[in-house]
């Protein structure tokens, strides 16, 4: 790509969000510097499963505005939670002051959206086998139903849609807004994305043989599987930087399609190549000049092990990897944004995060993986995030200063 | 954003071909709600081409269609699918297992619950590795898409098709989400609208307050109540050039003018 002509990149000018292990971004900061996790061992009605989650504490006490009470449900009360967070309302007030409602478009990632709200009302069928009056598919098992909510709850008028590519929709999410402010649609764009935890996703991976009796150890040789985790995101995108901030662009993105299997990556990482590249190209950056990689890492061995090779590949064997999945667990649909923001936290705060539960790396790996945390000045850093479908994304956020 | 309009391909309830789509769209044919038998899923092995779900196969079915009126492979085109439901079917077949005492989650209907799952059986049917989104925007899905793609096509310069399908949720759920019957659209996309043959499309911001409906009065239902049926007024448009006003979201209107 020639640099003359590459677009300039979008401001990051404020974020929030809430994961399993402290609401807000502070507490997210405390924890990765201290190597403190947030899985816990699954219980309730869902205790037949041998696993550990990462749950959000006082989702189940979040109220939605009266106005907005019939999008209520799990997914949006998770939401609700984060956009309540770190002066995330106040930025959005400010945008919508300067550009105007119409000139701020509201995308996010979601996999399942408020589905428990279906299974729910599945398991209270009423007599003639039709679901119960108060159910509400809309407002909350719909995908749109996050988009709208949040739109809604905003008061912002521009595009808004919901991208649901599995693992890798809320990553995504940063693609179309850079596209909207490129091309002149949107002065600024709100993204992230919300997953919450359900019975689906818990009993699917489950019957993928995936969950993890422990918590998860992500590139670790005696790695188990994975841990779910729910989690909500949002990160305020600009056409230009207010002033002090972040200070922190969206330097480069790739997306790519495997086109090899449904559930199981690329043997050769075909697609995780294409898009890491295709990010690099983008920033106009060589591989070594990437100061950490926040890898996907779910704690799958086979998935793992193909990211692992595929990064080697591309950016070499020096560049400090690390995935940080055994703070939060499998996000899903929110893990691109969850990730978008741990990125965003250590950029700002000049920290390595470190492969939380890694006691010995696999003996296959051939990336530089980080054990514990570490202060570090960062530069450039690179997340990825793939999905089911063969669906991969690759972002790179770099300080300012340092945008080719 | 503009774009030239390479390939067209609609398949519904009653619309049996884009040639079909033409003669009801331009009055010379009557449309009769017939119900549809989804095409078989020729893109796909035959064990899988077996087991895709009626919304599936009306995705990959219609995607084809269009490449193969555009002349191109679909192996090198970025790819947006928009659905408001997506797998009603799987979502249903999950929802059941899940309030039974077993609670028994295939693991197959488990990976085909995902929304991309059309996007992925494309990309894996014709060979794609380039990027590839799938979204969903409720009664604006496909407004959402075509804003999406023209995205794509514009600011990327990459060829992009866009698929866009909804298919009636089996009851229960259908009585909580009616959408009246299933249509898909297709429409590959390419960014030299200056030097190709075939209609072009320009998108901008409309201060609008409303959407322009069907000319034909008797598919207003359907465009009024099926998602991807949204498409009907533009799909007017490629065959007699005119300007339309679309909702690509609720209360986000788009100028589309067909030139």
């Amino acid at each position: 790509m020639d640099a003359t002509v590459r677009p300039s990149p979008p401001y990051v000018t404020a974020y929030t969000c809430v994961t399993a292990i402290r609401s807000g971004v502070d507490g997210l900061l405390q924890a990765l510097r201290h190597n403190r996790g947030g899985l816990r061992r699954l219980n309730g009605c869902l205790a037949d499963l041998d696993t550990y989650v990462g749950q959000v504490d006082g989702v189940e006490e979040v109220t939605l505005p009266s106005a907005l009470s019939h999008y209520d449900c799990r997914n949006n009360r998770l939401a609700e939670q984060a956009l309540g967070q770190s002066g995330f309302l106040e930025q959005v007030a400010r945008v919508r002051r300067d550009y105007g409602a119409a000139r701020i478009g509201v995308l996010l990632g979601t996999s399942t959206s408020g589905i428990a709200s279906a299974e729910t009302a599945y398991q209270n069928k009423q007599d003639d086998g039709t679901l119960p009056q108060d159910f509400n598919f809309r407002t909350t098992h719909e995908l749109a139903s996050l988009s709208d909510y949040v739109r809604e709850r905003l008061a912002l008028k521009g595009p808004h849609f919901t991208i649901s590519t599995a693992c890798s929709s809320s990553a995504k999410t940063f693609v179309d807004a850079a596209q909207l402010i490129q091309a002149g649609l949107c002065d600024a764009v709100v993204v992230g994305g919300v997953d919450s935890l359900c019975e689906t996703s818990l009993r699917g991976f489950n019957a993928l043989q995936l969950l993890s009796p422990e918590p998860c150890r992500p590139n670790d040789k005696a790695r188990k599987g994975i841990c779910i985790g729910e989690a909500a995101c949002f990160i305020l995108l600009e056409k230009q930087n207010p002033g002090p901030g972040p200070n922190i662009v969206l330097s480069g993105y790739g997306e790519s399609s495997d086109a090899y299997h449904m559930s199981s990556p690329h043997p050769e990482g075909l697609g995780a190549r294409l898009a890491m590249q295709q990010a690099l190209d983008r920033a106009g950056l060589a591989s070594d000049q990437i100061s950490y990689i926040n890898m996907h890492g779910t704690g799958s061995a086979h998935n793992d092990r193909i990211e692992d090779a595929a990064i080697a590949a591309v950016l070499g064997q020096d560049v400090p990897c690390s995935s940080t999945k055994g703070w939060t667990g499998h996000t899903l649909g929110a893990a691109g944004g969850t990730e978008a923001v741990i990125a965003l936290i250590c950029l700002q705060a000049g920290l390595i995060p470190g492969n939380l539960n890694m006691r010995e790396p696999d003996a296959q790996s051939r990336c530089n993986l980080v054990r514990a945390s570490q202060e570090k000045p960062l530069t450039h850093v690179m997340t990825n995030n793939f999905g089911f479908g063969g669906n991969n994304c690759s972002l790179i956020f770099s300080r300012q200063e340092a945008a080719v | 954003m503009k774009a030239r309009v390479a390939g067209i391909a609609v398949l519904g309830a009653g619309f049996g071909s884009w040639a079909e789509t033409r003669a009801i769209l331009t009055g010379a044919q009557t449309w009769q709600a017939q119900p549809l038998v989804p095409p078989k899923a020729m893109v796909l092995p035959p064990n899988e081409r077996r087991r895709a779900s009626p919304l599936v196969r009306l995705a990959l079915g219609v995607a084809q269609a269009a490449c193969d009126d555009a002349g191109l492979s679909g192996a090198d085109m970025d790819c947006v699918f928009a659905s408001a439901l997506g797998d009603g079917q799987v979502a249903h077949a999950i929802l059941t297992a899940l309030a039974t005492p077993e609670k028994a989650v295939s693991p197959t209907q488990f990976h085909n619950s995902v929304h991309n799952a059309m996007a992925g059986y494309w990309s894996i049917g014709v060979g794609n590795h380039a990027a590839s989104t799938s979204l969903a925007a409720g009664d604006y899905t496909f407004g959402a898409g075509l804003l999406k793609a023209m995205l794509t096509v514009s600011q990327e310069k990459r060829p992009t098709i866009l698929v866009a399908v909804d298919y009636p949720f089996p009851d229960p759920l259908n009585a909580t989400r009616p959408i009246g019957a299933p249509f898909g659209v297709a429409l590959v996309l390419r960014p030299d609208h200056d030097t190709g043959t075939g209609p072009c499309l320009a998108l901008t911001y409309s201060q609008a307050q409303a959407a322009t409906p069907p000319r034909q009065a008797d598919l207003r239902t359907l465009w009024k109540d099926c998602p991807p049926a949204k498409a009907l007024p533009l799909l007017e448009g490629l065959i007699a050039p005119t300007r339309i006003v679309m909702e690509a979201g609720s209360g986000y209107f788009l100028d589309v003018e067909v030139f």
